[in-house]
Formats: C-alpha cells, sequence, structure tokens
C-alpha cells in the first residue's frame, strides 16, 4: 500500500534530524563535549587493583567471618585504588580510578578469567584490554588463592552433586551462571532516601546504635554484630575514599595554572570532603554523593543492575533550591547534569565471554528514571525531568538507562518530549506504565504509596528504592524448548541430549488438549529446576558474598542488624525466573492446533519429521506453518496461548520459595533470546532453528503484519502484572515517523492508549534497516549509533554479529 | 430495500495516519469506475476478485496448475524459461492455486466481507482513534460503487462514535454520494484534470461528472479535503492547476474546504501491473519535478487554501 507523508517530505526530514543531531551537539558544552570525546577514545578494560585488595585481606585473615572479610577487603580497596580525576570533570570518581575499567570480582568467580586471560582482549562481543604485568599478578598471586573459594565453585560443586548441570551450566535451556560469575547487583538502594539524607556517617551512627541491641551471647545475635561492625568498616572506607579525592582534588587545585579550573577544582575538593559522609547541601553535593554511592556499589562487587531509581524526583529539591536561590544557573545545572550522567557510561559491568552473549555492550543497566506519580499519587513531572530527559538526548551515551513513567494523567507535554527523544534513535527513553507497574509492586505487599515510588531497575524491572531486595534475573529459562521437548518426548533437536522429561511419544495425544499438558509438564520441570538453581544461588551469596555496603543503603537492614542476603531489607521477593520465546510459543502452539488438531491437514508425525530436518524438503509443512495464525496481530487465537503461558508461568514460578519470598517471573530476557535460540531446533510456528527467539513479549521476528496497533493489542492481552519482574516489548521505529507534528501526536496517542488497554513497558528501536546494514560494512563511521538490544542501549557496532543481523531482521514499522 | 451486506474488499490497513485525522483504519474497496494511467492500486480498479502472480518467488512447480479446478494456470514449454500463464479472463478467484503454491508466489486482490467482519477489524483499534482523534477511512477502488455496503459500514462507524472519511473519485452518481454523506465526517475528493478530453484520455471518463459532483458537495455541509495527483506530463502545468483552484475557489461557498492535498505520481504501483498480467503505460515516467511541486504548493496558498504535498515514503 502507499503510504504517504506531508509536505516536509522524507529528504527534508532527514536533513531536519540531521540538524537536530547536531544542534543536540551544540547544545553541549564545550566542557562536556571534551569529556564525551576523550570517553570515546578509551577502550575498555579490566583492572585487577579492587582484587589485589580483597585476595591480600583474605590472605591475611584467615578465619575472620566472610562478612568482615568482606568489609575489609572493602576498605582496603578504598584505600589503595587509583584515584583520578580527570580533565574538565566536575563529578569524580571511579572504583578502579580509570574510565571504562571493569572491576575484577575474584571471590565471586575468577574461572572464566582464567580461561580468556589471553583471549579477551580479541573476543568478538565486548573484548577488554589487560596490561601484561596484570595477567601476571593475576596467574601467580591471584588465581592460585582462589581455587576452591570463590562462589562459582561453590554453586557449580552444588549443582554438580544435583546431577543438573547438563541442563543448567552454558546450555541455553536454563543459564544459571549469571548469579556465580557475577556479583549480585539488581537491586535500587536508597542512594536518595538514605545516603543523600545521612551520609555515610550518619548510616555508621545509626550501626552503632543498633549494636548496642545485640548480645554476643546470644547466638542468633551474632550474625548480627558482625553485620554491623561489616557495615560501619564499608562506611568508613567510603568516607576514606572521599577525603582521597578530595586531597587529589587539592593538589590538582595547586598545580592549576588557569584560574577557572583551579577554582572548580577547589570546589570539587570541598565537595569531597563533605559527601558522601555527611548529608549532601547543595544539587552538586547530591551528584556527587550519589555517584560516589554507585562507585562504592561497584567496589562492592562487579555486577549488574545498580539503579540509582527516580533521580528527577529525590535531586529536585536540591536542584529547587539553589535554582530558587540563584546559586546556580540552569547552565550549570544542565552541565552539572552532562557531567554526571556521564560518569555512568565510564562504569561497564565486567562480564564473561559467555555471560557477554547475553549482555552485550558493556553494559551496566544503571537505569535512572523520570517523571511518573509521587507518593500521593499526583504528577511527579518537574524541570528536572525536562532538564534530564534533554541532557541524554544531547549526550547520545548508552549509560545510564533512561526510563520514564506513564500514567493517566502524564502531561502531553512530558510525551510530546518523550517522542521528541525516542526519535534522535537514541533507543531511550524506555516507557513504563504506572497501573501496570504499580498492580505489580502491589502485588508483593508493599503499601500503596511505597508502590506509586516504584522505580525501574536494571533493563525494565519495576522495584522500590531503597527498599525491595529481588534479584531479577538468577535463572534465565528457555520457553520454546519446552513446545520441543514434547515434540521429541524430552529430546533436544540440535544435540540429540535428553534434556526434558519423558512425555510420551508425539504421535500419541489424541486431542491438542493432551498435547498442551505435555508442554506444560516440561515446562513445570524446566521451572522446579530454575528454582533449584536460584536457591542454591541465592544460598551461595548468603554464605560466601554477603553485601555490607549494599545493605547499609537498604532501609531496615541496619535497624534489624540483616544485610540483604539475610532477608534484611524493607520487602523481599524472587528470585526471578526469566523467561525468553513467549511470541514464539503463542505461534507453536497455535500452528499444531490448528494444522494437526482443528484442520488435520497435517499429521503429528510428518510435522516432526520436518521439524527434525529443519523444513528442509517439507516446503509444504513450512508453508503452512508460516501462514497459521501469528502473535501480534491481535488475533485471539494465536493472543490467547501467550496470555494462557504467562498465567501458566507465574502460577508455576511464585509457588516455589526463594529464601526471603516468593520466586517472581519476567518477560525479560534482555539478548538472552539470541543464544537461547541456538539451542532450539525448528518450531512449529515456522521459525528455524538456531534463529534468535523473540524477545521478551514482543512477536517473533518479522511476523507482525498488521502495524504497531495490532502488536500493542496482542501484547496487552496478556495479564502482564502476572509478570512482577517485568516484561520487555521491543518495536522498530522509524524516525521519520515521528518527525512532525501529527506523527508525534499520534506517536503520544499510541502511548496512550497502551497505558490504557494494561499495558507494562515499550521501548522503541528507532534506526532504519540501510543505516544498519551501512554501520556494519563501516563501523569507523558508526561509532556513536546507538542501537537497542531487547531493552537496553548499546553502540551498534561494538555488537557481535549475530545480534547485528537480529537486530536488523526486524519488522519495520513503517506504516506511520 | 434489499440491502447488500456483503462488501468486496481488498485490503484492511491499520494505523494509516495519512488520510484523515489521527490513527485511522483504512478499508480498501474493490472496484473503481476509472481508469487512471498512473494508478498506484490496479488491484484495485476491476470489481471481480483478481489473481496476482509474483514471478520472482515462482518455481515453476507446476503444482498450481494441477491444482485449479478449472485448468486456467498452464505452464508452457519456452526459452529462456518455461512460461507461467493465467487465464485471468476464466479466473474465478477461488484461491485453489494460491492455497498449494509452495512459494507464496501467488495471491488473490478481493475478498468478500460481511459488514460484521470489517466492522470488527474496525473495532479492533477503537481506544486509538479515541485517544487520537482519528477514525475509519474508505478508500480503494470507489467506496461509492458499492453503496449499500458502504453505508451500512459508515452507519456502524457512526452508531459507535466513530470519525469516518471516504476517499472517493466523484465519478458515481450523486443520489449515492448524498446518501453517503449523513455518515461521513470528512470526504477526500480527487480532481483530476480540467480539460474534460485529457481527462477521458488518461482516466477512460470525462470530467463532467466529476465538477458537477465537486459543485454539489461543497454545498452540502461537510469537510472536505480535495486531492490532486500531479502526474509527469499530464498535469504537471501551472494552467490546469490554476483552472483547478479557480474552480474550488469559485464553488468553496460553505468554506467547506480544508486544504488541498498535492499527490506527486510515484512508482510504486508499477510492479503490480506486472503481478496481475497487465502492462503498465506509465512504467517510465518520471517522478514530478520538485520545483514544480514547491511552486505548486505555493500556488495553492495564493489562493487562499492551504496545502499539503503528500510524498511518498519507501
Ligand atoms: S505453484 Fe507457485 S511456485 Fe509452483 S508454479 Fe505455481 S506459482 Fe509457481
Ligand atoms: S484462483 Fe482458482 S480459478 Fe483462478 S487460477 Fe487459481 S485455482 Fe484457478
Amino acid at each position: 500500500m502507499d503510504v504517504t507523508v506531508r509536505e516536509k517530505d522524507q529528504s527534508i526530514m532527514r536533513k531536519r534530524m540531521k540538524k537536530i543531531g547536531k544542534k543536540a551537539d551544540d547544545a553541549l558544552t564545550p566542557r562536556v563535549r571534551e569529556i564525551r570525546e576523550a570517553f570515546f577514545e578509551v577502550k575498555p578494560s579490566v583492572s585487577i587493583e579492587r582484587a589485589k585488595a580483597t585476595t591480600d585481606v583474605y590472605k591475611k585473615n584467615p578465619g575472620l567471618p566472610t562478612v568482615l572479610l568482606r568489609a575489609k577487603a572493602f576498605y582496603r580497596a578504598c584505600e589503595t585504588i587509583p584515584v583520578k580525576i580527570h580533565e574538565g570533570e566536575l563529578i569524580v570518581g571511579h572504583p578502579a580510578g580509570k574510565r571504562r575499567a571493569g572491576v575484577f570480582c575474584p571471590e565471586i568467580s575468577w574461572r572464566w578469567l582464567r580461561d580468556e586471560l589471553d583471549t579477551i582482549h580479541e573476543r568478538e562481543q565486548d573484548p577488554y584490554i589487560m596490561a601484561d604485568d596484570d595477567k601476571k599478578t593475576l596467574r601467580e598471586e591471584i588465581f592460585p588463592f582462589w581455587e576452591g573459594k570463590s562462589v562459582d565453585e561453590y554453586v557449580y560443586g552444588e549443582i554438580e552433586e544435583l546431577g543438573l548441570l547438563p541442563l543448567t551450566f552454558n546450555s541455553g535451556v536454563i543459564d544459571g551462571e549469571l548469579k556465580n560469575t557475577n556479583g549480585a547487583g539488581e537491586i535500587s538502594v536508597g542512594l536518595g532516601t538514605i545516603l543523600l539524607q545521612k551520609g555515610f556517617k550518619g548510616i555508621k551512627r545509626d550501626a552503632e546504635r543498633s549494636l548496642k541491641k545485640f548480645d554476643p551471647k546470644n547466638a542468633e545475635d551474632i550474625e548480627k554484630i558482625y553485620f554491623l561492625k561489616a557495615v560501619m568498616t564499608t562506611c568508613d572506607g567510603m568516607v576514606l575514599f572521599s577525603k582521597r579525592y578530595a586531597e587529589l582534588a587539592k593538589k590538582l587545585a595547586n598545580e592549576e595554572e588557569n584560574e577557572t579550573r583551579r577554582k572548580e577544582l577547589e570546589h570539587i575538593s570541598e565537595t569531597c570532603q563533605r559527601v558522601p559522609g555527611e548529608p549532601a547541601r547543595n544539587f552538586q553535593e547530591a551528584l556527587q554523593s550519589i555517584w560516589f554511592g554507585q562507585v562504592a556499589l561497584f567496589l562492592e562487587e562487579n555486577a549488574p543492575s545498580y539503579s540509582p531509581g527516580r533521580v528527577d524526583q529525590y535531586l529536585y529539591p536540591f536542584f529547587k533550591r539553589d535554582m530558587a536561590s540563584g546559586v546556580m544557573s540552569s547552565e550549570e545545572a544542565r552541565e552539572l547534569i552532562c557531567c554526571w550522567l556521564i560518569k555512568y557510561a565510564e562504569m561497564p559491568w565486567l562480564l564473561s565471554k559467555f555471560v557477554s552473549m547475553y549482555y552485550a555492550g558493556y553494559m551496566g543497566f544503571q537505569n535512572i528514571n523520570l517523571g511518573g506519580q509521587t507518593r500521593d499519587g499526583k504528577d511527579a513531572t518537574n524541570e528536572l525531568s525536562y532538564m534530564i530527559l534533554d541532557s541524554v538526548k544531547s549526550l547520545k551515551m548508552y549509560q545510564p538507562s533512561l526510563s520514564v513513567r506513564v500514567h493517566n494523567n502524564s502531561p502531553q507535554e512530558f510525551l510530546l518530549k518523550i517522542g521528541d527523544v525516542v526519535k534522535t534513535g537514541i533507543g531511550f527513553p524506555a516507557v513504563h506504565f504506572d497501573d501496570t507497574s504499580i498492580k505489580m509492586m502491589l502485588s508483593y505487599g508493599v503499601s500503596m504509596e511505597d508502590a506509586r515510588d516504584y522505580c525501574v531497575l536494571g533493563c525494565v524491572e519495576p522495584s522500590i528504592h531503597g527498599k525491595l531486595s529481588q534479584w531479577s534475573a538468577c535463572c534465565l529459562t528457555n520457553f520454546p524448548i519446552a513446545v520441543e521437548f514434547a515434540l521429541t518426548n524430552g529430546v533436544q533437536l540440535v544435540s540429540g541430549k535428553k534434556l526434558g522429561v519423558e512425555t510420551g511419544d508425539p504421535t500419541s495425544f489424541r486431542t491438542f488438549e493432551e498435547f498442551e499438558s505435555a508442554v506444560k509438564e516440561q515446562f513445570k520441570y524446566l521451572i522446579r529446576v530454575s528454582a533449584i538453581v536460584s536457591i542454591i544461588s541465592q544460598m551461595a551469596h548468603k554464605r560466601y558474598a554477603p553485601k555490607p555496603l549494599a545493605s547499609a543503603l537498604m532501609d531496615d537492614c541496619v535497624e534489624s542488624g540483616k544485610g540483604i542476603m539475610s532477608g534484611g531489607s524493607r520487602y523481599n521477593a524472587g528470585p526471578g525466573v526469566i523467561i525468553a520465546g513467549t511470541g514464539d510459543y503463542a505461534n507453536a502452539m497455535a500452528a499444531i492446533k490448528k494444522l494437526v488438531f482443528e484442520d488435520k491437514s497435517l499429521s503429528m508425525q510428518r510435522l516432526c519429521d520436518a521439524l527434525k530436518k529443519d523444513f528442509e524438503g517439507y516446503e509444504d509443512v513450512y508453508k503452512a506453518c508460516v501462514n497459521a495464525p501469528k502473535y501480534g496481530n491481535d488475533d485471539d487465537y494465536v493472543d490467547a496461548f501467550a496470555t494462557d503461558i504467562v498465567d501458566f508461568a507465574a502460577k508455576e514460578v511464585n509457588s516455589y520459595n526463594g529464601l526471603f519470598g516468593k520466586m517472581t517471573l519476567g518477560t525479560l530476557p534482555v539478548a538472552s533470546h539470541v543464544p537461547q535460540g541456538l539451542v532450539v531446533g525448528a518450531l512449529p510456528g515456522g521459525r528455524k532453528a538456531t534463529l534468535p527467539l523473540s524477545d521478551g513479549i514482543s512477536p517473533s521476528q518479522g511476523t507482525d503484519r498488521n502495524g504497531p496497533t495490532a502488536v500493542i493489542k496482542s501484547v496487552d492481552k496478556i495479564n502482564l502484572e502476572a509478570s512482577t519482574v517485568g516484561v520487555l516489548h521491543n518495536m522498530k521505529l522509524d524516525p521519520a515517523l515521528i518527525a512532525d507534528e501529527r506523527g508525534l501526536a499520534n506517536f503520544v496517542a499510541l502511548l496512550r492508549t497502551h497505558n490504557h488497554l494494561g499495558g507494562a513497558h515499550i521501548q522503541f528501536n528507532c534506526v532504519s534497516a540501510e543505516k544498519l546494514l551501512d554501520a556494519q560494512k563501516h563501523p569507523d563511521q558508526y561509532q556513536d549509533l546507538m542501537i537497542r538490544v531487547a531493552g537496553y542501549s548499546a553502540y551498534f557496532v561494538e555488537l557481535c554479529k549475530e545480534i547485528q543481523d537480529e537486530i536488523i531482521s526486524r519488522t519495520p514499522q513503517s506504516r506511520w | 430495500m434489499n440491502e447488500k451486506k456483503v462488501g468486496r474488499i481488498f485490503d484492511i490497513q491499520k494505523f494509516s495516519i495519512h488520510d484523515g485525522p489521527g490513527i485511522r483504519t483504512l478499508v480498501f474497496f474493490k472496484g473503481c469506475p476509472l481508469r487512471c494511467r498512473w494508478c498506484s492500486n490496479p488491484e484495485s480498479q476491476k470489481s471481480t476478485c483478481e489473481l496476482m502472480y509474483y514471478e520472482q518467488r515462482c518455481a515453476l512447480c507446476g503444482k498450481c496448475a494441477e491444482a485449479c479446478p478449472s485448468g486456467n494456470i498452464e505452464l508452457v514449454e519456452g526459452s529462456p524459461r518455461v512460461r507461467h500463464n493465467i487465464d485471468r479472463e476464466a479466473c474465478k478467484g477461488c484461491r485453489e492455486c494460491v492455497k498449494i503454491c509452495p512459494n507464496d508466489a501467488l495471491k488473490v486482490a478481493g475478498s468478500d466481507m460481511s459488514v460484521d467482519d470489517v466492522f470488527s477489524v474496525i473495532l479492533q483499534d477503537y481506544l486509538f482513534y479515541l485517544n487520537s482523534n482519528g477514525g475509519v477511512t474508505l478508500g480503494g477502488g470507489e467506496p461509492a460503487m458499492q453503496p449499500e455496503f458502504a453505508r451500512e459500514l459508515l452507519r456502524r462507524c457512526k452508531q459507535n462514535d466513530i470519525h469516518t472519511a471516504i476517499e472517493t473519485c466523484g465519478y458515481v452518481g450523486w443520489n449515492v454520494l448524498e446518501s453517503l454523506i449523513e455518515y461521513l465526517d470528512l470526504v477526500f475528493f480527487d480532481i483530476k484534470h480540467m480539460n474534460s478530453d485529457r481527462h477521458k484520455t488518461f482516466t477512460g471518463a470525462s470530467n463532467e461528472r466529476i465538477l458537477k459532483n465537486a459543485n454539489r458537495l461543497l454545498k452540502v455541509d461537510v469537510p472536505i479535503i480535495i486531492r490532486i495527483p500531479i502526474v509527469t506530463g499530464i498535469n504537471d502545468n501551472e494552467e490546469n492547476l490554476v483552472d483547478t483552484l479557480k474552480f474550488l475557489v469559485r464553488h468553496n461557498t460553505k468554506d467547506a474546504i480544508q486544504r488541498i492535498e498535492l499527490l506527486p505520481y510515484h512508482k510504486l504501483g508499477v510492479t503490480k501491473y506486472r503481478r496481475l498480467g497487465r502492462t503498465c503505460e506509465l512504467h517510465d515516467l518520471p517522478t514530478p519535478n520538485p520545483t514544480f511541486l514547491k511552486q505548486a504548493g505555493l500556488l495553492v496558498r495564493s489562493f487562499g487554501f492551504t496545502s499539503e504535498i503528500m510524498e511518498i515514503r519507501v
């Protein structure tokens, strides 16, 4: 069909888009532009400074309780890690003293780095450079010490003992490595509610007070005493760390010839003298304080999804005061914001080669949120929300991740602004809809105020700042493979291994219902195994990787003397079991129901034969499968399967208990749909073997043929609130379609309708296929091309070819 | 009156945003009284269901020929390759060949749908219309060629408070148009050429009836958007445009014209002719000169109308 646009034709739009791009850069001050350029010149690297400090402390203090070892190691790191202030910086600090350096944590896992030591700099996905001296130190001093002592090894041993390794390690069926090869992360600690208000010194005082309640003569108090002492040591560590920055700034100021910069450095020094030890008093102190908080988290553990949460809410009082008193102009505020935002990009989450397939693009998932409602249900957007949105738009950095909250009364201006940022193609912001997210939180038994105050962490996960402890992703579980197992009596097609349970010869199913219950048997098994791995991982972290720093920043932990790994947080849930391939599942089930059981145009035997051969020689079967109803087209016949499976999975997952709460379901497989696709043979919906699975709750690639409204309708039929860990929905969008006023207005209508229909999340992948193909050919010219891979942004040229190809293959929504 | 409640539709497109305000569903009617040579939807012209053949996809396997109950498809030896012949006159559009073709090389344009069928698709996006001030547009083809069906569909929309629009070529009986207006919130009306002979040459019909209908329509209280295709060598000249604008100014006594949309000729329809076994007479026609389009836009404005150039996005 012919699609036309208004007078401003495409080429004019493109020119305009270019102008916007340029203007955006012009909107940055020269300082910010320089910092940004300096960032891009740095290659990601591995820092072993923290590993050295940790190893040293563990070596010298055998027998000390782990929580105290961790705290001492943290303190030592604060003492010894190089400090560095870069040219022009206003907000300072890094957990390795080096831009884009990842923090290696051997006590969590080290074997992966041993295996990759000689190749990590050249691996396809997310390479890191390393100094030869560091490699030597690792080989000779660090690795040997940790042999048999890391979280990774403990978990591996237990799972091996239970005979579950083939299904859960490196399998693509259930991926349970995440929490064993990394710190836990996935938390929005109370940077705004605790750190800005009390400072680490205040927290330490609280811990001292709390300590008085406990007596080592009581068995149950001993752990609490250790924990509180650990909290105090980590608080001291952070005060020391910031002092070192204060001193460095002072020193640099003394050496500085440029008057303006000297003043800035002096001011930085004063700021670091004050925060994060004391409560923040002004905007710069607030930004510096929460930044140090972020650094502290990475110093405690290299982990994903340390998310600052609703920054436009908790920073607003500081912002407003400084603006009102005139000590800060809006230009100065904007520049400070940019300097602060850019720091998040400097912090990569260090990953093994295997895990980097799942979380491609040096992502840290440090999510900041804007808009939404206040605790008492009013619209929460303010000037700062707009200013941060604008800054993110101009900066075009892949971190921090940016999420906006939309509710029934969100101002039109805010929604138009979202469109304005989306159309720049940076892949941000992710849009979250309040009604559904609030329902998710309420199901955890939180107060209505806390639910309204939810934040978004990691990729797309609603959480509660400083209050809720929930691992989003312990196991990433492959859903479509359950269909395969039911069609093979438990045998994986690509490997020939028996990984599923025996549910009978597929040709013996007399009704569709019999078949469906076989599939669900397979599911139940996968979920059961996922639950087991989750509990084992949680126990390992509890024993071997308690987290005094993160705990210190969560409500109730200090008061109760229990850290987050002992269930000390105000609210607890999870761990989350994350499923991939909802769309593929629905398509597979619809095809079988229709072709095999209803129309009877295809026998089960022939279907199974065709799937085994990846449809080769079975073109007619392939065509019938492809033409069967597809999820994402507002067709109840097939959408019902998506709805059903999310309900079913949620009930099933919720029936298991983690250490501190019900296990929870998430449909947000980040990038896991790509590696998990590799282990799934051809599916009855017509997806060929080893291709990526559908991501999150998005339709399978290229099968949504009725445009965005139909996709939204299909997605929103699902009871998304059952997927309490979060929901991910990606939609590719041609930026030209929202380039003019009419396009933007329709975009806003699309968002509002999504919200009314019970949507949870949507994110737009706003680029053209041509641009991407060209970027594959000429990566040099597309260094700053940002693209969304299932729920987060990364630089396109830094992704591996498979993921690039898969992005290109998604259906473009070009019918605006 | 025995209302005919089945319509012949060749597509329903959701999320259309260039055929009226807001987010809309566009219903494409099959059958048109004109035969504009530049038509980009040639499959819309005939009222019968038509087989479309995608040569690139065809593997010349011959399954379609076997499947056709009336033997309307034949694979004929020939060089350099086998020819795939379709007897389009005899084809009834039964879709047997479409079902069997393993390569999706065959498709039938046109299917008979009840008002309920179409309306249920329309209703699927109801909330989107509400939030965007959008609605439904009947296009095609010529919706007024199936007046009872169109009227009933529009009536159902209005019953549900859905904004309605129609795209018409104007070459229909006035009583038919009039019968639809009751249920219409907006009319897109095409004016292709002011010279009746040229009009006849290029569209197969003279323009008197169209202009007369335009005149009548402008007297009724319904907002109108005039659409003028700009086709290279046919009407891309100032003279014709000025004549058109003069005509419109003269008759726009109720100020019903919201704006004038200029639709530059594009080639997106060319391959469709081949799929229908027809040749596109204008296949080498260049797209209109951008400078002229710009001037045309200015000209429209100089007559006091709002103008929009509806550029093609590929
Ligand atoms: S069945 Fe399809 S592929 Fe085979 S000859 Fe006919 S059109 Fe071509
Ligand atoms: S549509 Fe029916 S009649 Fe026409 S060619 Fe195909 S099988 Fe024959």
